[in-house]
């Protein structure tokens, strides 16, 4: 690339030296270095009570009901329903945390 | 699943396979990246119960297993930690300025047009738009849960063309979106096409060049304010909220809006008080509204004189069947959703406060105008009447029965924008318009 000096002669680009390398800041904000743990997990699921939590999104009650009545033939657990569109209400999730043994949702995603 | 493994109850959620990233990157914005879930092949809406049947019986041992296992295997991260600063190098200035582009479309950081160069002294002219320290956090934003500090947002500004006088404007519009009604949540990671839209008033918003006339949601150099602050709270959104498309974006065909959508009020030729001030403001005070729009319909009227003709217009324009405010409607559901926001050019607004319209009465005449039959609005409903809302359990019963789109009159917004002529918009939205200071990050 060239650029004209001001008698019109062409010249070597004076810039080119130092702008072969560009410096650019990262965009992208960092998350907090927090990790919350899971809940500890039962060793077995005999005679538990499952919750199964649903956001009443097409789909997602069918596959937790069959998978939840398969686990129940096989486990001998009970079942709890709790179903809401999102988000679901605080009462819910209260009524899910004091019945249920262990839970399996899903959002129809 | 979140919530209930911080009260100590294990989960397992089931997840498609083209929502896998979204769980990963979800589960990492709530701090906990162990949570664990299933994979199904595909989403269940629209399926049979023998495809749904199908797709669950080989996962019925793993989620047993996963209810129990006492080690669980850590999800992938999804994005490496790039340096703070990224150097690009080329045969010649062009050369690393196509390195550049190219490296930050392929890690995801960009909107697809090439991006202005975040060099350090570009940045640091920008955090000469406002007075507030660069490592202030404004919010974990919504919905990666990042630290939004001052100087992040001012990076994602100098990629999107904005001048340091913009900043506050973003500012402000990222405090917005973190207002609960505003429900940011849906409006980035839906798979509806919601884009968020940043309405400015007051006297800022003319200093700095907001178009608020003719095409102000349209591209060209009169816009050009409009359309970098817009493009800005994008570029915000994906970098700083971590709203990347297949992880916490989860678009099914999407929308140009989402890639910038930003226009100002005409205040100058409104007969009544602009949204901000109806929203609590003053009149002098500066501020961003934010609005998650899901679809823009126009509403053209050439021919009506009178306020009632104009907004039976508009009324015949808010009545689409297959929106998700529609299904809000009708749904069990906590939030506040599918508000509308009537974009009233000046022609019109002309005719509507000389036939003595204001903008509650324009609320009241939607509400009880812009109605349709059941069987339309509520066929995309999916699930049985017992899931709807109380009060609509008769109705369903009815197919002919006329229903409104909103749920109350204040469901419906108005701003006057636009140049002369009879063709206002209907912004079809999420949730409630929320208003804030610029003033406040000046």
């Amino acid at each position: 690339m060239f650029i004209a000096d001001p008698a019109g002669i062409p010249q070597p680009n004076r810039w080119r030296s130092y702008m072969e390398k560009l410096t650019v800041r990262n965009p992208v904000a960092l998350l907090p270095d927090i990790k919350t743990p899971l809940a500890p997990r039962p060793l077995s699921l005999h005679g538990l009570t499952l919750g199964l939590w649903w956001n009443l999104k097409e789909g997602g009650d069918v596959a937790i009901e069959y998978i939840g009545e398969a686990l129940q033939k096989r486990y001998g657990m009970k079942l709890h329903k709790e179903y809401s569109a999102y988000p679901g209400p605080k009462a819910m999730i209260e009524s899910m945390a004091n019945t249920a043994n262990v839970v399996l949702g899903s959002t129809g995603d | 699943m979140i919530e209930l493994e911080r009260r100590r109850v294990p989960t397992v959620i089931l997840v498609s396979k083209s929502f896998e990233e979204d769980a990963i990157a979800s589960a990492a914005a709530f701090d906990m990246p162990d949570l664990p879930f299933v994979v199904l092949p595909v989403p269940l809406s629209n399926r049979t119960r023998e495809q749904i049947v199908e797709m669950c019986d080989p996962v019925i041992d793993k989620i047993a297993e996963m209810l129990i296992s006492q080690s669980i295997s850590p999800a992938a991260r999804l994005t490496e930690i790039a340096p703070d600063w990224l150097e690009y190098t080329g045969s010649d200035q062009m050369a690393a300025l196509d390195a550049f582009q190219e490296d930050f479309l392929q890690r995801g950081w960009g909107d697809g047009f090439p991006l202005v160069l975040p060099t350090k002294e570009r940045v640091e002219a920008m955090l000469k738009g406002t007075r507030h320290p660069r490592d202030e956090v404004v919010c974990r934003l919504e919905p990666g849960n990042a630290m939004a500090t001052v100087e992040k947002i001012a990076v994602n500004c100098v990629m999107a063309g904005c001048k340091p006088e913009y900043l506050p404007v973003v500012l402000a519009a990222v405090e917005a979106m973190m207002d609960p009604l505003f429900l940011l949540r849906i409006v980035a990671c839906s798979t509806g096409m919601h884009a968020p839209c940043t309405i400015v008033n007051g006297p800022y918003g003319r200093k700095i060049g907001i178009n608020s006339g003719r095409a102000a949601l349209g591209p060209g150099a009169q816009s050009r304010a409009n359309l970098a602050i817009g493009r800005a709270v994008r570029l915000v959104l994906m970098n700083v909220g971590h709203a990347y498309v297949g992880s916490l974006d989860l678009d099914t065909i999407g929308s140009p809006r989402k890639i910038s959508m930003c226009y100002g009020e005409n205040e100058d030729q409104n007969p009544w008080e602009p949204l901000h001030v109806r929203q609590g403001f003053k009149r002098e005070e500066s501020t961003v509204t934010m609005f998650g729009v899901t679809s823009e319909v126009e509403c053209l009227d050439f021919a009506n004189t009178t306020g009632e003709g104009v907004l039976n217009t508009f009324a015949g324009t808010a009545i689409p069947s297959g929106t998700d405010g529609v299904y809000a409607t009708f749904h069990q559901s906590v939030i506040s959703f599918g508000h509308i926001m009537l974009l009233v050019t000046t022609d019109h607004a002309e005719v509507l406060a000389r036939s003595g319209f204001d903008p509650q009465s324009i609320r009241r005449y939607m509400f009880e105008n812009a109605r349709r039959e059941y069987k339309w609005l509520g066929s995309n409903q999916g699930g049985t009447i017992s899931e709807l809302e109380e009060c609509w359990k008769e109705t369903a019963r009815n197919p002919e029965a006329m229903v409104p789109v909103v749920r109350t009159a204040e469901h419906f917004h108005m701003v006057v924008v636009g140049g002369s002529a009879g063709k206002s918009q209907v912004h079809l939205g999420a949730g409630t318009p929320i208003t804030r200071s610029i003033d406040k990050w000046m």
